[in-house]
């Protein structure tokens, strides 16, 4: 436990890959559009940014190669698939247990002093 | 995009992360593209997807170690630090590439220079394109570039409609007083629509309104920049003041200067004077001011009329003209020329031609520099497997190579620059009659834009040479390198470079034999008179204060006996124009002449000038004393004006006249050799004289034979003229030998530019050879030992390899043979008296040339043929 608490906090991008690979496997550009999605378009990761955060993750324990599928909708190389490691799950969990607290923190100061003055 | 992409990836990702990652990054990029429809979709994505490609690159490259990071990073400045210090290890290399390069740029740069500033860019006026000029077209003279009667300005002005303005000019001569006695201005005389045609404003004060043109007097004056600069100090306080003018030393009021740019339009004028409006004229003057043709013209054609619109406008007017005047005006036809064409016309071939021949020792230096890069391209050929082998990447390699080759090129590219626009600068100031505008006063972007881009393809050149050579795997070059490093192509690439090199020398060598030729031939052709020993001063007299004819002739006997009088001066005589520098001419007509309409040069002369300038007569007799004035009119004719148009019967005792059928006739008293008086290259005319002392004459030149230095005469010719009257300024002080020489000046100075380019090429090419071959040599010494241990004897070798200089070097004659005999006709148009497939000059270029190849590989050959074979079997 004590070892996952060095890769904590996970800089923005790699926590928003960890959770689009929370459910199923994904490749690159449908962890890509799936970020899009969840975001409202707010986070746009450049492709070349995404395989070098996936590089990271992997070297980390956190992500690894899930095998290459061949595409079900359109001819074309297959593609590489990624997942979470177990590691990865409980540090995105360790990671989103962290930004609660941040919020928390936040709402009490910025909100509550609001209130005040 | 997605192969762009791709490059890009590869060429700025780590390598390892492009092994890990590469595919993947690529592939989905391919899909997002496919799926994001619109083509700005598409496009915002391309630069999306490369931003963040960047970024990423930045990043994985701060966050390697250092020591992976030092293989991969690339920083500008390093290349250029590594570039400089290998630059300064191999000095000689660099200088000879530096030196190289500023030769064929520098001579790029000036060339270009004179030809942006003469043919390239715009006249100095405004909307130069519609300005012409208008010329009358005499079809019964033959006369194509003649001037306008003030009656005939007058029809075409009222009548056209194709032309928005049309102004008239002349050129004169006016004497301006200092405290040396005086100087003489170019003085263009102008019509009130001259300033509005051109469309040129004043850099200070204004230009002549309507009100200076009238009254009789016109007491006001523009000057040139020049003038105003030299004379009055760039005064700007002197719009408005007078300063005297003329002999009579008139006061007029400045009320203008001119731009510096402005250079009037046919003479550099020095300053410029309102002239009378050209207006009709009174019956009984009309027929005079129909025969009397004294205006050059220019006008403005209207923006949607072409030249052939305002040709074919003009001409219908000057065909009514002709029907409607038909004593004064039948064969006057107009010609129509744009006042570019007019003024660049004669100077544009031999501007283009010089600039080909710059381009061809460009060439020459490329193609040499391409070889030295290849030798040390193979020099270096270990390092280069070596870098490759430790990871550095093609791109890496060329980056470098780019560099090395810009910190020299760069540099040079920028010296070039300057370095040939004072050269040109220097020759056309020099020798002001070889250009026909103003070069202007610094290079222009074009002249830096042309020579940079020159230096930047030179540079891509050089760097990647080497790197496209690089395509063997490691242990070939590593075991290679350095030995035997020349493959069968690289020694075919060199062999291809010295052929092309000895071609191009070639085309240069041969021109110049053929330009230095025909300067030859024009120097030796007897010129039909001895210009050695003689000094000329030209005299204007002052109308004003020499009114009469009478006064006249006592001023020029006057000046005559004080010349005469002038230490060392054995003979004087008058002349009305020197010896090759007329032109035009006028219609002959008498009643036993054998053609009619055909033109000779008129000239006034007295006896003296023969015997200064030592023209003997062929027969009847000299001018004399007894041929007065008021006596019978006398006339002596050259032998070519005896064969045109007294081919059959001996012109002694004829009568002859010129200019109108009813002038007074003069007798032909004697016939004279011929005399190039028409200029250097065209034959001698056909000239009539006629006696000095019988005709009115206000400008003519004084010329004295003398025995002692020529130059401190001139000195006493002035003092003598100005002891007779203090007032006249010689306008024109020169000995006949600089005259004529001034004469030659083109032909001079394009083959002095010529053989400077044919020697620096030859230059060029022969250290081409030679270093084809010593590099070739050295990289061949193991076979050259095998074979002389084997038993060839050093003579054989020498031999043998002579003879392969001699192939290639042969090749490359023929190639440039033909290419020269495709060139004759432009060639041909600047050279006089051979043709432009010259033998001498043909066979002579390829013997030297192949001469100087078999010498400049033979050198070589007997190093490498002196080694000693064990020793260098050894070695390996």
């Amino acid at each position: 436990m004590r070892d996952l608490l060095r890769h904590l906090p996970l800089p923005p991008q790699h926590f928003e890959i960890l959770l689009s690979l929370a459910d199923r496997p994904q490749h690159g550009y449908g962890m890509v559009k799936d970020i899009r999605e969840r975001t409202g378009g707010t986070v746009n990761l450049g492709l070349s940014s995404l395989y070098a955060a996936i590089r990271r993750l992997i070297r980390d324990g956190l992500v690894e190669e899930a095998g290459e599928q061949p595409r079900d909708e359109s001819a074309g190389p297959p593609r590489r698939y990624y997942r979470l490691t177990a590691d990865g799950r409980a540090v995105a969990r360790l990671e989103a247990e962290r930004a609660q607290q941040v919020a928390r923190t936040a709402r009490e100061r910025l909100l509550d002093r609001g209130r005040a003055g | 995009m997605v192969r762009v992409y791709s490059w890009l990836a590869r060429l700025l990702l780590p390598r390892n992360m492009w092994r890990d990652a590469g595919n993947p990054l690529v592939h989905a990029f391919e899909d997002r593209l496919r799926e994001s429809g619109s083509t700005s979709g598409r496009l915002w994505l391309f630069v999306h997807e490369v931003t963040s490609l960047l970024i990423t690159a930045a990043r994985e490259v701060a966050a390697m170690p250092r020591m992976s990071r030092l293989r991969w990073t690339w920083r500008p400045q390093d290349d250029v630090v590594r570039a400089l210090r290998t630059a300064g290890r191999t000095p000689v290399f660099t200088l000879t590439v530096a030196a190289t390069l500023l030769l064929g740029l520098g001579s790029l740069a000036g060339a270009f220079h004179v030809i942006d500033a003469v043919l390239l860019r715009p006249l100095p006026y405004a909307q130069p394109d519609e300005l012409v000029r208008l010329f009358e077209y005499n079809v019964r003279e033959g006369i194509a570039d003649g001037r306008l009667s003030s009656a005939d300005y007058v029809e075409f002005q009222e009548n056209n409609e194709t032309l928005t303005g049309l102004a008239a000019f002349a050129n004169s001569v006016l004497t301006m007083p200092t405290d040396d006695g005086g100087v003489l201005l170019q003085t263009e005389l102008v019509t009130p629509d001259y300033f509005k045609t051109l469309g040129v404003p004043t850099l200070h004060g204004t230009w002549f309104t309507e009100d200076h043109f009238d009254g009789d007097k016109r007491p006001f004056v523009v000057l040139s920049h020049n003038l105003w600069q030299t004379a009055f100090g760039a005064d700007t306080t002197i719009i408005g003041r007078s300063i005297p003018l003329g002999d009579d030393r008139e006061m007029r009021e400045v009320v203008g200067v001119m731009p510096a740019s402005f250079r009037g339009i046919d003479a550099s004028p020095d300053i410029w004077l309102p002239w009378g409006r050209i207006e009709r004229m009174g019956s009984e003057e009309s027929s005079l001011w129909r025969r009397m043709h004294p205006l050059s013209v220019v006008a403005r054609r209207s923006a949607d009329a072409s030249l052939d619109d305002v040709q074919r406008d003009l001409m219908l007017i000057a065909q009514r003209l002709e029907q409607e005047y038909p004593e004064e005006n039948a064969g006057h036809l107009i010609r129509v020329r744009s006042l570019f064409e007019v003024i660049t016309g004669n100077v544009a071939a031999g501007l283009w031609l010089l600039f080909g021949a710059v381009g061809l020792v460009m060439l020459a230096a490329i193609s040499n520099l391409a070889h030295v890069v290849v030798a040390r391209g193979i020099e270096r050929s270990r390092e280069f497997a070596v870098r490759l082998a430790l990871g550095a990447g093609r791109v890496r390699l060329a980056l470098q190579l780019g560099a090395e080759a810009a910190v020299i090129a760069i540099p040079a590219a920028l010296a070039a620059v300057p370095a040939g626009y004072f050269l040109a600068n220097w020759l056309v100031t020099r020798e002001a009659q070889l250009v026909p505008r103003s070069v202007g006063t610094s290079p222009s972007p074009a002249t830096f834009g042309l020579v940079l881009t020159c230096g930047l393809f030179v540079t891509g050149v050089l760097a990647l040479t080497p790197v496209v050579r690089r395509h063997m795997p490691l242990e070939t070059s590593l075991r290679k390198a350095g030995v035997a490093g020349m493959g069968r192509r690289t020694h075919r690439l060199q062999n291809a470079l010295v052929a092309a090199q000895v071609a191009i020398a070639l085309i240069l060598f041969i021109s110049a034999g053929l330009v230095t030729r025909s300067y030859h031939v024009l120097n030796t052709e007897d010129p039909g008179f001895d210009a050695e020993g003689v000094v000329a001063a030209e005299v204007i007299i002052p109308l004003s204060r020499y009114s009469t004819a009478t006064a006249r002739r006592g001023l020029i006997f006057e000046l005559q006996e004080a010349v005469g009088r002038v230490p060392g001066m054995n003979a004087v005589g008058v002349t009305s124009s020197l010896p090759l520098s007329t032109g035009g001419g006028v219609v002959v007509y008498g009643p036993d002449i054998a053609v009619t309409g055909r033109q000779a040069e008129v000239m006034n002369v007295d006896a003296g000038s023969f015997e200064v300038l030592q023209i003997p007569l062929i027969s009847g007799r000299p001018f004399t004393s007894a041929d007065r004035h008021d006596g019978p009119r006398v006339a002596i004719i050259n032998r070519t004006f005896a064969r045109t148009f007294f081919p059959d019967i001996s012109p002694l005792g004829q009568t002859v006249t010129w200019g109108s059928p009813d002038a007074a006739p003069f007798t032909v008293v004697g016939v004279a050799a011929d005399v190039k008086q028409a200029g250097p290259i065209a034959p001698a005319p056909p000239i009539l004289y006629m006696n000095a002392e019988q005709s009115s004459q206000l400008a003519f030149y004084l010329v004295g034979r003398t025995s002692l230095d020529e130059t401190e005469q001139l000195v006493l010719v002035r003092e003598a003229i100005q002891r007779v009257d203090p007032a006249l300024v010689p306008w024109q002080l020169t000995t006949l030998e600089e005259a004529v020489a001034a004469t030659f000046t083109r032909q001079r100075m394009s083959m002095a530019v010529i053989i400077v380019l044919a020697l620096i090429t030859v230059t060029v090419s022969v250290i081409g050879v030679y270093g084809v071959f010593t590099h070739q040599l050295a990289t061949r010494r193991r076979e050259i030992g095998l074979r002389m241990a084997l038993g060839a004897t050093a003579h054989r070798v020498r031999t043998a390899i002579v003879r392969d200089a001699l192939i290639y070097a042969g090749g490359g004659i023929a190639v440039g043979l033909a290419a020269t005999a495709l060139l004759a006709p432009f060639v041909g148009s600047v050279i006089h008296g051979i043709a432009p497939i010259d033998p001498w000059s043909f066979s002579v270029a390829s013997m030297v040339l192949l001469g100087l190849s078999a010498l400049a590989a033979w050198i070589p050959a007997r190093r490498s043929s002196a080694a000693d074979p064990s020793a260098v079997l050894r070695q390996d």
